[in-house]
């Protein structure tokens, strides 16, 4: 289930004095089964960019193709939707239903579930978001923010869809909560495989688990490569409003000040191995 | 030692006969100027303490005070609004009009400032976020964290003496976080306000005066940062993880490097090795 992006151009408000030219010439081809990791500064253009992949927002100029289906099309766009999963920032305004359990099942009960499917699918991503069933028959807006936010991925994960959208999932998430959610993202990615593209403030993030980032810029993307590639451009980065993750930095540092330390470290636990090379070799030579 | 500017005695809430106890025998005071992180699970009780200190909920019993005056009093309401004002977890729910300086306008306007101030407020406080020439724009049609920073400039147009940040970096991207942290940080020094900030960025907390963790309704640590992140295997238990420096500094010990305590930071970080090698 691939995506194929051409020339895409997005302008709100067209020829009013508060237009947006929010999408400028964007070319992009997302393999089947990619993760993928959008960042970019507030404002860049990653939540306009990520709505035109089920055809929320249509582009003003050029095409997107999911799954050789031309979103532009009414009846394929019907078909992309099905595919295309999308949890938006702020999920919390996704919800409606008067219980938890409601609020998931809506989504499966739409595409036609069959009541025991729709269980199933229910109880499958409560614990996929590690919530437990007690909070079934809660209203939703009785709930924590974080609370809120499992509940709004649980009900996209529910329709089971082949390409998962996420636009900052975590955001408000605790740090056991996060990781959990990331690792459960990935694992979808690996085991059920799943297109997945995320984007995210958290640089952590992006570093460990994609296979690709994008860098968005006032609505261009500007650098497009693996974490290693995207992360070895600080400056470029800093710039823009973005950072590489702590311990890249570290290590760039201790580079710097002499240690022996490859070119671009994404995670604390490769930082750990960079790092305690250097100091059992100081070792040896005394 | 001057007195509390919030204080909660022996505070116990519940939202409803199924949430009786959300929160537990709180008894906490905060100090004119202080800069307070609060964090802890999801649920675990935050926003319902923040909402205790504007007196958007009161508790069911104990009391809790803002300069003397006690929440659950009606005619303490207005006064105590002024004096405290919060920036909410998400800032849709807090746009009320459809230009931006008018939704800064609001809560100025609200409390009876005088128009020619009202406008002086509003101008400092959109270039205290650095959103001043988005200022006739619909705040509906802004980012995400436009709007956040929107939210805050709302609050600064009220001038409150304690500010409450419930998660209000939460949207912005790495700059902007830093630059929001960075001008809150600065109302507190030069303004002396008293901020009260609730995040799950564990490296947000790394400045503040003290650490509040919260868990089930109770504050199960009040110490300052140093304290809190050499206590890696408990803030665990709690759904909590170190900043990823300090998880690095505490790698790096099991494995037998001698490493001073209270590494938080890079530039910490990169000295310690550079001693070390
Ligand atoms: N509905 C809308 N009408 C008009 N302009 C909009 C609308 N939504 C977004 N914009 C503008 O389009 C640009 C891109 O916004 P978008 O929401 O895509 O950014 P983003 O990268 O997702 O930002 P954030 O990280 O803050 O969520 C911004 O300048 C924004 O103000
Ligand atoms: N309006 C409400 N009605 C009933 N229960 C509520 C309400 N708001 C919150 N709760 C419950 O009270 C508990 C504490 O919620 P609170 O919002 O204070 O948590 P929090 O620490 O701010 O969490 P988060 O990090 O997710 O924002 C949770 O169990 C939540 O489900
Ligand atoms: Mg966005
Ligand atoms: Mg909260």
């Amino acid at each position: 289930m691939s995506i194929k992006i051409t020339n895409v151009e997005y302008i709100y408000s067209p020829n009013t004095p508060f237009e947006v030219h929010a999408l400028k010439d964007i070319n992009l081809h997302i393999d089947s089964g990619s993760y993928v990791a959008v960042i970019g500064q507030t404002g860049s253009g990653k939540s306009t960019f990520i709505q035109h992949l089920n055809g929320l927002i249509l582009p003003t100029a050029g095409q997107v193709i999911v799954n050789n289906l031309d979103i532009k099309d009414k009846k394929q766009r019907r078909k992309i939707r099905k595919e295309v999963g999308i949890v938006f920032q702020y999920p919390e305004h996704q919800l409606f239903e008067e219980t938890v359990f409601k609020d998931i099942a809506f989504g499966p009960t739409n595409l036609g579930f069959s009541e025991e499917q729709i269980k199933e699918a229910v109880f499958k991503s409560l614990k996929a978001v590690g919530l437990g069933e007690e909070l079934l028959d809660k209203s939703p807006f009785d709930l924590s923010g974080g609370q809120m936010r499992r509940v709004a991925i649980a009900g996209v994960l529910a329709m089971e869809p082949k390409i998962l959208v996420l636009d900052e999932p975590t955001a408000g998430l605790d740090p056991r909560a996060r990781q959990a959610i990331l690792k459960m993202i990935y694992r979808l990615q690996r085991t059920r495989k799943l297109s997945i593209i995320l984007v995210t403030h958290d640089m952590i993030a992006a570093a460990s688990f994609a296979e690709r980032i994008l860098v968005m810029h006032q609505g261009r993307v500007v650098l497009d490569g693996s974490p290693s590639e995207v992360f070895s451009h600080a400056d470029e980065l800093r710039k823009i409003g973005l950072a590489v993750p702590p311990v890249t930095l570290l290590c760039h540092n201790l580079k710097q000040s002499g240690f022996d330390i490859p070119d671009v470290i994404l995670t604390a636990e490769q930082a750990l191995a960079a790092i305690l090379k250097n100091l059992e070799v100081k070792e040896h030579v005394n | 030692m001057s007195s509390p500017i919030i204080r909660c005695q022996d505070i116990t809430f519940g939202y409803d006969k199924e949430n009786p106890q959300v929160l537990r025998n709180i008894d906490l005071e905060i100090l004119p100027g202080e800069f307070i992180c609060i964090v802890g699970a999801n649920g675990s009780g935050k926003s319902t303490l923040a909402k205790m200190f504007n007196a958007l909920l009161v508790p069911d019993t104990g009391t809790v005070t803002v300069n003397g005056l006690t929440t659950a009093e009606a005619s303490n309401i207005r006064e105590v609004r002024q004096k405290v004002g919060m920036v909410f977890q998400n800032p849709d729910n807090q746009i009320v009009a459809t230009i931006v300086e008018e939704d800064v306008a609001f809560g100025p306007e609200n409390l009876g400032v005088p128009p020619a101030e009202i406008r002086a407020r509003v101008d400092q406080a959109l270039k205290t976020v650095d959103m001043y020439e988005y200022r006739l724009h619909a705040p509906h049609l802004l980012s995400g964290g436009q709007k956040q920073r929107i939210a805050i400039a709302g609050i600064l147009a009220i001038a409150p003496d304690v500010i409450i940040f419930d998660e209000s970096t939460a949207m912005l991207d790495p700059n902007g976080r830093q630059e929001v942290l960075q001008t809150i940080k600065q109302l507190h020094q030069e303004q002396h306000i008293t901020v009260i900030f609730i995040t799950h960025h564990m490296e947000e907390a790394i400045d503040a005066d003290r650490v509040l963790v919260m868990s089930a309704g109770q504050i199960i640590m009040d110490d300052k940062p140093v304290n809190i992140f050499c206590r890696s295997q408990e803030l665990q238990k709690y759904h909590l993880a170190l900043p990823q420096i300090a998880g690095l500094a505490d790698k790096l010990r099991e494995c037998g490097l001698k490493l001073e305590p209270g590494i938080l930071t890079v530039e910490k970080m990169v000295d310690a090795l550079c001693q070390l090698k």
